[in-house]
């Protein structure tokens, strides 16, 4: 029996089959003769990884002018000042089926404007997955402000997954914006885990308690929530009077405010992740145990039944519960009942008190282990 | 609907299968045709199926009866395949061709998943030599051609992690 040749299998499964080789076997596949050049070249091309240093810039846009039309996903990692420089070329052209960028490594700081044009990279189909990613340098930071976000706001229809983890400028409104306004968004990452608080985004309690999110497919949303007014902790902070360190209102209108954001993310019924809170990163820097106490977050949401938990009450589906260095009561008994109970699966990290004689220690575990 | 109705297949030279409700609907293609036609008691046919190939995936599909992840089994691209699926896709190439094509005309996505990663092995860390003595390919660029490739594949950049 004569084997029909695997250049003449239908597309659609020379492209699956393509999908589980990487690309050093696709660099190989394409020199095999040329009807195999023609069925993997375009896949060799459709994810591009690129390496980008202080030098190769412009060879790099070069070669994407030549194939970029090929290029649906493009992950770069990027050392020094490439990417400012890649952001910089005039000719920079956009990839007409890019809808996928990963940044990850550690650039410059990265202005607005030049942030804008990465952003216009895309296809006029639009984003579905934006993703920088990179380390937590003071002198490597993302100003994601007002052109940036009209860039993005374009592509709001398809946005699927935004990460932004590290230091990065960003609008509490662009975020709520964007939750607003992108109804197929799955996977929300806004996070940094400098104790700068001028440096991690959040997301202002009071500016977004009337807003209204599209986005109910969400499964992942970590962020913080910031600005609760916490009449309830009356203990000194850092060796001063609570009153001194975080913003005071009456005890009920801390709570109608909490009740407004529970109700928020109680909607967001398919979350598998929620984090407000991830541990701070006292190694870097000048930081130190003392700024871990000073940096916590106070003015978060309480977690406790009393100041409205139970609205997170359908987020059943929670496998993840990020509150680290808060000041939160999740681990109160009757919370811990009631966790049991609504969020069966979920692994709820949290930060033990302690942390105000500076020495923050790491609670984590299942709940059987309560 | 009864839980242990039966189905009737021709394959493309009119061999009949009688098969169960619960494995046929393992292809999205007969699961969606008996959800909107309703079962019509009359042999379904198979025109681009063989006896053969339909005898293996019917096989396939029946060792995988009560696989709670069917759907999403082979989703994880570098998962390693396991001991039985390794040792089903153990047949001469032609058939594994027969066998994805008959996956792709039935819908049935795991198996679909599972040839390609198959062949996807038979290419993976192979010189371009070994590959064209397994697909029993003859090399038609001229020696230039192929340097030409090789250098400018235009990738030399990429990212080698």
């Amino acid at each position: 029996m004569i084997t029909r040749p695997f250049s003449t299998l239908p597309q659609e499964i020379q492209d699956t089959v393509a999908s589980y080789l990487n690309q050093q076997d696709l660099t190989v596949c394409i020199r095999i003769c040329r009807a195999w050049n023609a069925v993997f070249f375009p896949a060799l091309w459709r994810h591009v990884e690129i390496l980008l240093d202080n030098d190769n810039t412009k060879q790099i846009a070069d070669t994407l002018k030549v194939n970029g039309e090929l290029v649906h996903s493009l992950r770069l990692t990027t050392e020094g000042k490439g990417l400012c420089k890649l952001a910089h070329l005039r000719d920079l052209v956009a990839l007409p089926k890019l809808t996928s960028m990963e940044i990850t490594g550690s650039f410059d700081m990265i202005w607005d404007e030049q942030l804008a044009r990465l952003v216009g990279l895309c296809s006029p189909a639009g984003w579905k997955r934006l993703s920088f990613c990179f380390a937590g340098e003071y002198f490597s930071c993302l100003y994601f402000r007002n052109q940036s976000f009209a860039a993005l706001l374009n592509h709001v229809n398809t946005l699927v997954v935004v990460r932004f983890e590290g230091l990065s400028k960003m609008n509490s409104e662009h975020i709520d914006t964007l939750l607003c306004s992108a109804p197929l968004l799955k996977d929300v990452y806004i996070y940094s885990n400098c104790c700068n608080r001028d440096f991690v985004p959040c997301m202002d309690a009071m500016a977004i308690a009337q807003s209204e999110w599209v986005c109910s497919n969400l499964e992942v949303l970590v962020c913080q929530i910031r600005g609760v007014p916490r009449s309830d902790i009356t203990r000194d902070i850092c060796g001063q009077p609570a009153h001194k360190r975080i913003q005071y209102g009456t005890l009920q209108e801390s709570l109608a405010l909490q009740h407004q954001i529970y109700t928020k993310l109680g909607r967001l019924v398919k979350l598998r992740e929620l984090t407000l809170g991830l541990p701070l990163d006292i190694s870097t820097s000048d930081c130190g145990p003392r700024d871990q106490a000073y940096y916590r977050q106070f003015d978060c949401l309480a977690m406790s039944l009393d100041s409205g938990l139970d609205l997170l009450r359908d987020l059943g589906r929670l496998q993840v519960v990020g509150l680290q260095d808060m000041e939160v009561y999740v681990d109160g008994d009757r919370e811990q009942e009631w966790v049991r109970e609504y969020w069966p699966h979920a692994r709820i990290q949290w930060t033990d008190k302690s942390v105000d004689l500076g020495i923050g220690e790491l609670w984590e575990g299942e709940l059987d282990d309560w | 609907m009864s839980a242990h109705s039966q189905i009737l297949l021709t394959s493309s030279e009119g061999t009949e299968f009688l098969i169960d409700r619960d494995i046929a609907d393992k292809s999205m293609l007969l699961k969606c045709m008996l959800e909107d036609i309703g079962e019509i008691g009359q042999a379904v046919p198979l025109p681009n199926v063989s006896g053969p190939i339909l005898t293996k995936v019917i096989e396939y599909c029946t060792h995988h009866r009560d696989d709670p992840n069917f759907l999403s089994a082979n989703d994880d691209v570098t998962a390693d395949i396991d001991e039985w699926d390794l040792e089903y896709c153990k047949v001469d190439q032609g058939t594994l061709y027969e066998l994805i094509l008959a996956a792709n005309y039935l819908d049935i996505k795991p198996l679909m998943d599972l040839t390609c990663k198959t062949v996807a092995n038979m290419i993976k860390a192979k010189s371009p030599e070994e590959i064209r003595k397994t697909f029993n390919i003859t090399n038609d660029f001229t020696p230039e051609e192929e340097d030409q490739v090789r250098r400018e594949n235009g990738k030399d950049w990429v990212d080698e992690h």
